[in-house]
């Protein structure tokens, strides 16, 4: 029996205990409580089956609101005592009966689980998620665009499928689901229809990648797995550089303490991906650089040459906080007088949402759902409305008569008697009358 | 996941319970700037949003599309049944105006309120999934559960309201959870998709199997609340009776045609194929059949007993959702499935025309206190309002199903459709307990005329009622006499999903 | 996982728990929380499912379930305060004006 078992089991007992105590109750107000122990119950259930908005939602909605509503009517009506125990006296059998349901459940679910009885169906499968990222600095194409030599752009195809059409150098496609299994990728160039590589990959349900296209003489794709953990993931798609590793660069070119401390982070070799690194908080300036030239950096001065040994990293990471997700491709980008020079890019490595989330449900809400979302807008509309017809008491509430208006001051009147001694003030002061009946309330 | 574009939506298709709905928004806004002695204009403004939708459900009516992501199906089933409850609307209405008035009741909303609830039903008969039809049903639903508890002060009406929310909110619980299991069953909530997914389910059996039969059964069981039939009509006579004439007048129609487009939609489009075992029928017709015999038995015998007019409709509102149950059990049968919607379409059309004008007549007797609806306050009627008198004795025999008469046009295609699928006891039963309700309508008709006695003359019978009864009483006759006009307007009529299993 | 299914029951156990309660018991705020309880249990059986299918859509009807919910607790609560002023009780049994 699992942790997520027994705490199942926990929550469900206590969910159907709590029912129970608001079936049985004498007060209303106890009944009220036991059932918001029992909403928050079930919003706990909904936490544990992927549905973490739900869950608030049930909390704050129908724990926070609702209740709160049936408590005001409660008090406000003051229907604590629902009648002493005629309910209970005419159907005696009602506590007996709802004890044996929870104990029934309790014994039934434990023993089934526990024996194997219950067929567990797995969860469906989801599809696999892939994206393309273009980091292979191909020789650029002939023809001349603006007096610059322009990047071949390629076709894109997945299982024959056309993903992107003008797929570049450093484009980055979305994620796209495709039915797991092996998979044809097929990159053709747009300007004569040559098949430039053509590969297959094993995808696997449930699972997210990126396939990243490297390398100088020989191109290919290689996978990146979305990572389990959190945190900022580099890939070496530099050719030229074995491996790769990482520093801290400390001081400017102007400062004569320049000089780059390792990251205690494995090197990374062509073609594959780090494990995640944690970038710390304080944002240091990280680079990669070639492992075994860490002197030759601290001697240059110029600015182009030191961008053509160390690749910054942290120039795209000033808005990455602490524990977010990112996947940096360090390679080559090719120049227009055909040279190459390192280059980075950034990628968020977050796939498409995760089910349940709350950005999943919005979109589902407003798109697919317009109908019943406008419908309750509508429903919600008639219940205000209703409310407020019900309840009002138009001209049943006496208005306010003059002379329950207290007086701020003595009348002047009453003053010019005072001083002038006479008592007509007194029959036409405006006398508080008797205490009168309250206007409203119940 | 894409944005879809206008056309997308096809919200062309969608316009007359779209405009109505924003209609009645509008129409809140008016009330609040009109001054209190122009009250009435708020009802010919909502008398005016239901000519306009009318007039644009004549517009879309031989469509046959899906709108707004495949939630809404605008074909000709939907758009008759969009005729109907305009037209009980509209009726309503013209009994409602002077109604509330005398009664003190009258106030802007109620009229906003129940153009919500029309409005409701026109998207639950246009609904093509289960959340769709869950939530038009509480939009048809909650408005009059606050137009039942109308009248302020007035202990029978707040009662009656009480009632028929316990009643309401207990039946939507169901459908909920039947939905829920359905749902648990398919993996969808679509009801082309959930077609789709049954038959396989059917063959396979199992667990799925067994969470489909459950929620269907919930699901039966919930509308079957919400249309009143037998063995879920415990609380219906206590809320006509209390609830404001109009009210249940509206209700009796309104919540029916709802109830009934929904019943039709989720067995017919959605479970034709939910058969258990090797039985060719699907499993829910057994089911109805026996609820449909159970409700004309119960409706007609207990109705024979009532002495107040309210209630008396009452239960022969619960034994009209018989017949038409009738319909939906011919409806199993996949050949018969087209010509029983229609009969139960006509069926509708013409409850609904007669209905209406028996609430209309007992809104014309009616006092302002709310009493003189006793069948006894209707003797002699036919001396003091002899027009009056006659037009009740035309809607009597209209509920009866006498020849020349729309109830008769209506049995008519309901035992014609039943027989057709087979259905031969039912008939029978039909039959048997059409008779019996002839005592108590001739009865009514046998008051007014023979028996002696001076009955109160009808105080309610202004204008506006009696232009809702001149239109009832031509409708009554006109479908009666003319029934091949109902048979034209229903002929594209189809609900059998085109997607082969 | 736990599975499905004991989900299911769990929540056939509280709609059971709720019908009793709409039918037994003659407090109307007593009746409303056995129902807003059978509402509760039909969401936990379709978040339930939604998981199994791996499909938001179970999840969207929950929304929708819950927020209808919330509009027919104010409309039954506004009924119940407007009957309570007329009759100073809210006893289900005592609404029997209208018997037959």
């Amino acid at each position: 029996m699992t942790v997520e078992i027994l705490l199942f089991m926990a929550v469900g007992v206590v969910t159907i205990v709590t029912a129970a105590m608001m079936l049985l109750s004498q007060n209303a107000v106890h009944s009220a409580l036991f059932l918001i122990v029992n909403f928050i119950g079930v919003a706990f259930l909904y936490l544990m089956l992927e549905a973490p908005f739900l869950a608030m939602v049930q909390i704050a909605v129908y724990a926070g609101a609702i209740m709160v509503l049936f408590l005001f009517v409660i008090m406000l009506l003051g229907a604590e005592k629902t009648g002493a125990g005629a309910n209970l006296r005419r159907f005696p059998w009602l506590a007996p009966v709802a004890v044996t349901l929870a104990v029934s459940f309790i014994i039934s679910v434990g023993a089934a689980l526990t024996q194997g009885q219950i067929d567990a169906q797995a969860p469906e499968a989801r599809d696999a998620q892939v994206r393309f990222v273009h980091a292979a600095p191909i020789a650029m194409s002939e023809s001349v665009e603006g007096g610059l030599p322009a990047n071949r752009t390629f076709v894109l195809r997945v299982n024959d499928e056309v993903i992107d059409e003008s797929f570049v150098f450093g484009d980055e496609t979305e994620f796209v689901e495709v039915a797991p299994g092996l998979v044809n990728i097929g990159l053709r160039a747009t300007a004569d229809g040559q098949d430039l590589v053509t590969t297959t990959l094993e995808l696997t349900a449930n699972s997210v990648q990126t396939a990243v296209l490297a390398g100088e003489e020989a191109i290919s794709f290689y996978s990146v797995a979305q990572p389990d953990t959190a945190g900022l993931t580099v890939f070496n798609a530099y050719p030229a550089l074995p491996a790769l590793a990482f520093g801290d660069l400390k001081g400017e070119l102007f400062d004569d303490a320049r000089r780059i401390l390792p990251v205690g982070a494995d090197e990374v070799a062509f073609g594959t991906a780090s494990a995640p690194l944690q970038y710390p908080a304080d944002f240091p300036n990280w680079v990669a650089y070639a492992p075994g030239s860490i002197e030759d950096v601290s001697r240059i001065t110029d600015a182009a040459e030191l961008r053509d040994v160390v690749v910054r990293i942290s120039e795209f990471l000033p808005e990455m906080r602490y524990n977010e997700d990112a996947l940096v491709v360090i390679g080559t980008e090719r120049r227009p007088d055909g040279s190459l020079r390192p280059t980075a890019t950034r990628l968020d490595a977050a796939s498409l949402e995760p089910f349940g989330s709350v950005r999943t449900i919005g979109g589902m809400l407003f798109i697919d759902y317009l109908l019943p979302f406008q419908l309750v807008a509508m429903l919600l509309l008639a219940a205000m409305v209703g409310v407020i017809v019900i309840t009002y008491r138009g001209e049943h509430v006496p208005k306010p008569s003059r002379a329950t208006r207290r007086k701020v001051a003595r009348p002047l009147t009453s003053v010019i008697a005072s001083q002038t001694g006479s008592d007509l003030a007194e029959d036409d002061a405006p006398k508080l009358p008797e205490k009168t009946e309250p206007v409203a309330g119940d | 996941m894409t944005v879809p574009s206008w056309t997308d939506l096809n919200l062309g298709a969608t316009l007359p319970a779209v405009m109505l709905a924003i209609g009645t928004t509008l129409l809140l806004l008016v009330d609040v700037f009109l001054p209190k002695e122009r009250r009435n204009l708020t009802a010919w403004l909502a008398m005016g949003g239901l000519v306009v939708s009318f007039v644009l459900t004549l517009a879309t009516f031989n469509q046959q599309t899906t709108a707004l992501m495949d939630m809404f199906i605008g074909d000709t089933f939907s758009s008759f049944m969009n005729m109907i409850v305009l037209v009980a609307a509209a009726l309503t209405i013209l009994i409602s105006i002077d109604y509330m008035n005398r009664t003190g009741s009258a106030r802007g909303e109620f009229w906003s309120l129940l153009l919500l609830s029309t409005a409701g039903v026109m998207f639950m008969s246009s609904a093509n999934d289960l959340v769709v039809i869950f939530v038009a049903l509480e939009l048809l639903s909650i408005p009059l559960y606050v137009m039942a508890a109308f009248r302020s002060n007035n202990a029978k009406s707040e009662e009656s309201g009480m009632k028929y929310f316990v009643l309401g909110a207990f039946a939507s619980a169901f459908f909920v959870y039947g939905a829920a299991l359905v749902f648990g069953a398919t993996g969808t909530t679509n009801l082309t998709e959930i077609f789709a997914a049954v038959s396989s389910i059917s063959a396979e059996g199992g667990a799925s199997l067994a969470y489909l039969l459950v929620g269907a059964g919930l699901i039966v069981v919930a509308l079957g609340f919400k249309v009143a039939v037998v063995p879920f009509h415990m609380w219906t006579p206590d809320v006509y009776e209390g609830a404001p004439t109009p009210v249940t007048a509206f209700m009796s129609v309104g919540a029916k045609i709802g109830g009934f487009a929904a019943l039709l939609r989720v067995l017919v489009s959605a479970l034709p194929t939910l058969t258990a075992g090797q039985a060719p029928d699907p499993v829910w017709m057994n089911t109805v059949m026996i609820i449909s015999g159970l409700t004309m038995i119960v409706g007609n015998f207990v109705a024979v007993s009532q002495t107040n007019l309210k209630r008396m409709l009452a239960y022969s509102s619960i034994a009209h959702a018989g017949y038409i149950l009738m319909a939906v059990a011919a409806a199993a049968d996949p050949a018969q499935a087209d010509a029983a919607a229609k009969a139960a379409l006509v069926y509708l059309l013409s409850y609904t025309f007669t209905n209406l004008g028996a609430f209309a007549v007992v809104a014309a007797v009616e006092k302002n206190d709310g009493t003189g609806t006793d069948i006894t306050d209707l003797t002699g009627l036919a001396r003091s309002r002899p027009i009056l008198a006659a037009m009740m004795a035309v809607f009597m025999l209209s509920l009866t199903g006498i020849p020349l008469t729309a109830g008769f046009t209506g049995k008519w295609f309901i035992f014609q459709s039943s027989i057709d699928a087979g259905l031969f006891p039912l008939a029978i039963v039909g039959v048997l307990t059409s008779v019996v309700s002839a005592y108590y309508y001739v009865r009514i008709i046998v008051t007014m005329y023979l028996l002696d006695g001076a009955g109160d003359p009808a105080q309610g019978a202004t204008r506006a009622v009696n232009l809702a009864l001149y239109i009832s009483l031509a409708g009554t006759l006109v479908l009666g006499l003319f029934p091949i006009l109902a048979t034209n307007l229903t002929q594209a009529v189809t609900l059998v999903a085109s997607v082969a299993p | 996982m736990v599975p499905t299914e004991a989900f299911v029951i769990l929540s056939m156990v509280l709609f059971a728990m709720g019908t009793l309660g709409v039918l037994l018991r003659r407090n109307a705020i007593i009746v409303f929380m056995s129902v807003e309880l059978m509402l509760n249990s039909a969401n936990l059986a379709l978040v339930a499912f939604s998981r199994q299918w791996q499909n938001a859509d179970g999840q969207l009807f929950t929304f929708f379930v819950m927020t209808v919910a919330a509009a027919e607790v104010a409309v039954g609560l506004a009924i119940m305060v407007a009957i309570f002023r007329t009759k100073q009780s809210i006893n289900i049994d005592e609404l029997h004006l209208m018997e037959g």
